[in-house]
């Protein structure tokens, strides 16, 4: 376990020393700084709209690091072989893997914490600014739960890229199919109920329907952790939807390193 | 020379042409902006929903913005928009709360600007019924529907039992418990359209159609001045009178006031006073 949180530590510094990090956050701030302001422009929604912006800007925050940085850290790990210097010593490739991706999400939660923490203060400038009815709705509850829904999709997804870079030696393979991931993960929910809307007259070939229940079962619905329509409206979010959220980004997360693990073990390095 | 003040007079003469040339631009495309209500409502919603994925509220907020930046513009310039204009608001309104049913502001602009501008109401009633079963604990979805059928469409039927349903959400006011039943009592609808363009307005914060509606007041709250002034001419002289000039010929009024959008009071045989203007900016009226 040493070893494990040894290698997370070095991914979550290495990480941290990423000039892309700073990036990603000053993107963000810029997008909640503009929320404020044009947040002013609407009729009634005010709190909406600041927070479907700022939300919006901690996802990507937190996305970014799946996305660019992830890749970078793990398949750079391999295209530059220091890999071997890693696996030189008594380390091995499960624990490389785990190690690597713990290192991710911990790096993901620090950027969406400190976002979070942006978005208290954004809407801490909002009410000095706005009248306090445009606020009657505010949750932080709704808040906190819907980015720590967040979390655990993109903790998902991380996964995933975990178990890409895994399987694929290029860098640019491992971003296609993360991004293709993301794509199906947020469209397969909306592709589903609809075509289990039974419409007379259209029949949908039993390919198709397979087809689609095949891609239900492999890629996450990660349009499921997309909880920050109820934030922006303060509605309530139960805690039970988490903690089946919670489950669900669990066992995903653990099928995946774990294939993961299986397949980068009897992967040919060299 | 060295090249670090070549470099430097490059940014500085740049930057002050761009600068220079920023009102040209802004000028030049207002034309262009005045025309760009496109037409990406049409598309279908589970497509638009499928773009936006998690960023769905997001796209709501943006595809109102626009809406909103098209109508301030047209507010402006007081150019009307066209039936096919109108149409395509409603259908950006339609897309807007498939996007995120909840967003209160696209219904909000379609009772001040579908409703009252282009009397679109049955595509306004339609918003608001998406409204009411996205936000069933708002008392407001109902209180508008009630509205436009007992204001617009005469119907206190049906005003009535959106009314009740709107008294009974937990925070309605409490005069709206009362008024599901005595709508039928409101013979002058005007003073009850005062009283709902007032709610409307307390809770609206974009100052140009604040202004804008509030213009609407200052009439309604006129023609209630002069009926209860015809009422006050036939106590004192037991006969109505014939015109408003009588009202001025006799001192119950000093002058008969200007209608702020162009058109001229007249006073009907029934006893209420009707502009010519009817309630509309002359120029914003819907063109067919």
């Amino acid at each position: 376990m040493n070893i494990v949180l040894a290698i997370a530590s070095i991914t979550l510094k290495e990480g941290l020393r990423h000039r892309l990090l700073y990036g990603v956050l000053i993107f963000s701030l810029f997008i909640m700084t503009f929320s404020l302001l044009f947040s002013g422009l609407f009729m009634r929604d005010v709190l909406k709209v600041i927070l479907d912006f700022s939300l919006s800007a901690v996802n990507i925050g937190g996305l970014l690091i799946p996305f660019f940085l992830a890749i970078k850290l793990l398949s750079g790990d391999i295209e530059k072989k220091t890999i071997f210097t890693i696996l030189a010593k008594p380390v091995s490739r499960t624990h490389y893997i785990l190690g690597k991706y713990i290192g991710l999400i911990a790096l993901v939660g620090i950027v969406m914490f400190c976002l979070l923490g942006a978005t208290f203060l954004t809407i801490a400038c909002s009410q000095l600014l706005y009248a306090d009815f445009f606020f009657t709705d505010l949750s932080y509850n709704s808040i906190i739960l819907s980015t720590i829904s967040s979390y655990l999709g993109i903790s998902v997804l991380t996964a995933l890229v975990v178990l890409w870079s895994s399987i694929s030696t290029s860098s640019f393979l491992v971003t296609l199919l993360t991004i293709a991931t993301y794509l199906v993960g947020h469209t397969v929910d909306e592709v589903v109920r609809f075509v289990s809307i039974e419409t007379p007259g259209v029949e949908i070939s039993t390919t198709v329907q397979t087809t689609i229940q095949v891609v239900q079962c492999i890629f996450p619905n990660l349009a499921a952790f997309d909880l920050k329509l109820e934030a922006a409206h303060g509605s309530a979010i139960p805690l039970s939807d988490i903690a089946l959220l919670f489950a669900y980004a669990a066992v995903y997360v653990i099928a995946t390193i774990s294939l993961s693990t299986i397949i980068f073990s009897k992967r040919n390095l060299a | 020379m060295n090249p670090i003040f070549i470099k430097l007079g490059l940014f500085i003469g740049c930057a002050i042409i761009s600068i220079l040339l920023n009102g040209s631009v802004y000028s030049n495309y207002e034309k262009y902006a005045m025309e760009k209500l496109n037409h990406q409502s049409e598309m279908p919603a589970i497509v638009t929903r499928s773009i936006a994925g998690e960023f769905d509220g997001v796209m709501a907020d943006f595809y109102q913005f626009k809406l909103m930046s098209f109508m301030g513009m047209r507010l402006q310039f007081q150019t009307p928009p066209t039936y096919d204009e109108w149409y395509l608001m409603y259908n950006i309104c339609l897309q807007t709360t498939h996007l995120d049913p909840r967003f209160w502001d696209p219904y909000q602009f379609a009772e001040m600007m579908l409703a009252w501008q282009a009397k679109m109401f049955k595509e306004t009633n339609e918003l608001l019924l998406i409204a009411a079963e996205a936000r069933p604990n708002d008392f407001r979805p109902h209180y508008f529907l009630g509205f436009n059928y007992f204001y617009f469409l005469k119907d206190t039927a049906r005003a009535s039992h959106h009314m009740r349903l709107a008294a009974k959400q937990p925070e309605a006011p409490v005069y709206l418990k009362g008024l599901a039943s005595r709508l039928s009592i409101y013979g002058n609808q005007t003073r009850l359209g005062i009283a709902f363009l007032k709610d409307l307005l307390a809770t609206s914060s974009d100052p140009l159609i604040t202004a804008y509606f509030q213009k609407r007041i200052d009439v309604l709250e006129i023609l209630v001045f002069l009926e209860d002034k015809v009422k006050e001419f036939k106590n004192i002289f037991h006969v109505a009178p014939n015109n408003l000039s009588d009202l001025v010929e006799n001192n119950i009024i000093k002058k008969i006031p200007t209608d702020p959008y162009g058109g001229e009071f007249t006073l009907l045989p029934n006893g209420r006073v009707y502009t010519t203007s009817k309630l509309v900016e002359q120029q914003l009226q819907m063109n067919p």
